[in-house]
């Protein structure tokens, strides 16, 4: 075989063997993008955004367990009273 | 007592030292050749492999390319080895029993000069490009991906709607993270999931962005290029000023060696000032491909900008 | 001045090289003909926070690297020379390291102790194993409630495989809030610039996924897995084999993570927070002896497996080109 195709073969190689393998962390699926609410699992309310995101207004059901700061879209005033 | 006048014959290495300098070159020759044919082989591939993987992180296509890089650091180490084994051991052996007055002490320095450049200067720098290029196929143009973000984000801005009263929720911007927004109509807060090309966007726009101030940073390159090559060239005068006698030459290259560092001075002001444009121009394009984080970005722009400063103020 | 004179002879005159006493780094071979003299440091005592000796006050210590260095810095501008601020650091680096030596009969190994355990207050950078969470730093305030702690124990866990989601609704927080975490907290070490959250980061991950609020969430690990990861703890030189390993898996075209997740069991953030920890042990005890012997025996383990590798693929490129 001339070099040149024993070279080609030799990348051809190590392409398969790089395809097989699995890659760490597995297959990343693409998703689409979506838009949907989060209702109070507890009373079933929706969350209003005056109501600030942390807490539902009716029956106080604690959506998340922590105090938001200044983020990046996420503010302070997003604590519900 | 130095032996002077005494003609010494040929000694017995000399023959060594030329057979091993010839085989030093063959072997370099036939290295570089095979680091040509398999990068040949492989640059294609490498391109058409990036061109196509699907994979979000080119994982298929970095593993190749891990692997081709292994086999030229293999017969960069395999160099490595047999200048140290066959060039450099044959030199300390012979050069230890050489007097610096025989008229063959130049013979085996020569022997060794001639081996280090052709390494050092040739196949070193042989290595570097064929690593370049190799490292260029994972090249792509960004603005293909941008586009492809805005494009997508124009066609499905009107597309959503709130989970509660139905009514039409329009995507402002592009977002690039899960992000609440509320119903224009009932005030619900929903929560937007970006699709992953959006969310893409956060880890192209730094690259986007210096990829169109490229041509500043190679401005600034060029500058620091530009004031190397002042330097040498006033050395160089310089040197050459040692055995002059005529007054005249002597006060020409004065005045000419006095040009070259007036100019060297001037490129080492305005190189800084090249890279600051640069570095500006570049968090600007980036604030523009991502706006949202134009605070902490500015945050980091002074940061970079003092580091920046402290090397030459 | 006699530096000058040499650059002068050597048509260097030109250069604004570094004027300080020394070269701008230290290597090991500096050092080493440095403290060609030092006899053994076993007779000195080091306070074991700024591990400067314990017979001299730090405030002299610094009054004479001062001193020093202002007499350069002065005869330096007296000759027309241009210094910039870097150039000043450089030089008062270099006097630091002499005075040290010089004070306290260290060998070299002392010094890049003492070098690590000041990194901060000399040169406004963080090394790993002696960075304390400052509670004035404004970069650490818990982002949405979240701290860097909670956040690397998150990432571990996550990266250790287990679910996403699960690990969000574990610490009490949503997909958007760790979303923005996740922009944020690298944000902050980005604006770092002396590195301080992401040696935290790392020092941090140390502590493996450990956290009160996660560790009912446990990541899959085969007995052998568990066995292996043990080893990986305890056992540096099986550690140092499995690095090799690792780095030539990748130079033969493998995902080198996913290569040991497949052989040995061992998840890519449970190896890495092993890492963290030799790491960091070693920059407390730094000892280049011991140093040079892993790194060695890691080489050597990495060529083993290499021609492991190469035999698979049917050798290597080059394997019939010989001088």
């Amino acid at each position: 075989m001339s070099e040149e195709k024993k070279l080609l073969s030799f990348v051809e190689k190590m392409k398969l063997k790089a395809q097989q393998q699995k890659n760490y962390g597995g297959e990343i699926t693409a998703t689409e993008a979506k838009m949907a609410t989060c209702t109070c699992p507890n009373c079933g309310a929706g969350r209003a955004k005056q109501d600030g995101l942390t807490n539902c207004a009716y029956c106080g059901h604690a959506f998340v367990d922590v105090k938001l700061t200044d983020g990046l879209h996420i503010k302070k005033e997003d604590n519900s009273k | 007592m130095f032996g002077f006048g005494k003609k010494e014959t040929a000694p017995d290495w000399l023959a060594t030292v030329q057979e091993t300098e010839q085989r030093w070159f063959t072997f370099l020759d036939k290295l570089e050749a095979r680091m040509a044919e398999l990068c040949e082989a492989a640059i294609p591939e490498l391109q058409q492999m990036m061109a196509t993987d699907d994979d979000q992180f080119k994982r298929t296509y970095l593993k190749v390319k891990a692997g081709i890089n292994g086999q030229l650091e293999n017969i960069r180490q395999k160099a490595y080895d047999a200048y140290d084994e066959k060039i450099l051991s044959v030199y300390r052996n012979i050069s230890d029993g050489v007097s610096a007055f025989s008229p063959y002490h130049d013979v085996i320095s020569d022997f060794r000069d001639r081996c280090s450049d052709r390494y050092h200067q040739q196949f070193d720098q042989t290595y570097n490009t064929w690593w370049d290029k190799i490292a260029q196929t994972e090249q792509e143009d960004l603005e293909i991906k941008y586009n492809a973000i805005l494009a997508d984000y124009k066609a499905t801005k009107n597309d959503f709607h709130c989970s509660q009263c139905g009514g039409n929720i329009t995507i402002e911007k592009i977002y690039f993270i899960t992000t609440h927004l509320a119903c224009p109509h009932c005030n619900t807060q929903n929560t937007f999931e970006p699709c992953t090309q959006a969310r893409s966007l956060e880890h192209i726009a730094r690259s986007l962005a210096e990829q169109r101030t490229a041509h500043l940073l190679q401005a600034y390159n060029d500058e620091l290029s530009r004031e190397r090559d002042l330097y040498h060239q006033r050395h160089i005068l310089h040197l050459s000023m040692i055995h002059d006698k005529i007054k005249d030459v002597i006060t020409q290259k004065k005045q000419h060696e006095a040009e070259l560092e007036n100019k060297r001075q001037a490129s080492i002001k305005s190189a800084p000032q090249l890279y600051e444009i640069y570095l500006r121009e570049m968090f600007n394009e980036w604030n523009k491909i991502v706006p949202d984080i134009a605070e902490h970005n500015e945050r980091f722009y002074q940061s970079q900008l003092k580091q920046f400063r402290a090397t030459y103020q | 001045m006699f530096k000058k004179f040499l650059n002068s002879i050597l048509g260097n005159d030109d250069e604004k090289e570094n004027p300080g006493p020394k070269e701008n780094q230290p290597t090991y071979e500096q050092n080493n003909a440095a403290s060609e003299d030092a006899g053994n440091d076993e007779e000195t005592e080091y306070d074991p926070e700024t591990l400067h000796g314990t017979h001299y006050t730090v405030e002299d210590f610094d009054a004479e690297v001062k001193s020093r260095t202002h007499t350069w810095v002065k005869s330096e501008q007296e000759d027309g020379e241009t210094l910039s601020q870097q150039d000043i650091d450089n030089i008062m680096y270099n006097y630091r390291k002499d005075v040290y030596l010089e004070w306290n009969d260290a060998d070299t190994d002392q010094l890049v102790r003492w070098q690590s355990a000041n990194s901060m207050l000399h040169r406004g950078i963080a090394t790993s194993g002696f960075v304390k969470a400052d509670a004035g730093n404004s970069l650490l305030e818990p982002i949405h409630g979240i701290s860097l702690k909670d956040y690397a124990a998150m990432a571990i866990k996550m990266s250790n495989g287990v679910d996403a989601t699960a690990v969000i609704k574990a610490m009490g927080i949503d997909q958007a809030i760790w979303e923005e975490l996740n922009t944020l907290w690298p944000q902050r070490m980005q604006e770092d610039s002396s590195f301080t959250v992401s040696t935290l980061y790392g020092q941090y991950f140390m502590e493996g996924d450990s956290h009160p609020k996660l560790d009912h969430l446990k990541a899959e690990i085969s007995e052998e897995g568990q066995a292996n990861l043990k080893k990986l703890k305890t056992d540096r030189y099986f550690y140092e084999e499995l690095c090799g390993a690792r780095q030539a898996a990748y130079e033969y075209g493998l995902d080198g993570a996913q290569w040991i997740q497949e052989n040995y069991g061992i998840s890519l953030g449970d190896f890495q927070a092993v890492a963290m920890e030799y790491m960091t042990t070693q920059n407390q005890n730094w000892n280049s002896g011991e140093i040079t012997k892993h790194l060695d025996y890691q080489q050597q383990k990495q060529k083993e497996h290499a021609a492991k590798f190469a035999a698979e693929q049917g050798g290597n490129v080059a394997d019939d080109i010989d001088f």
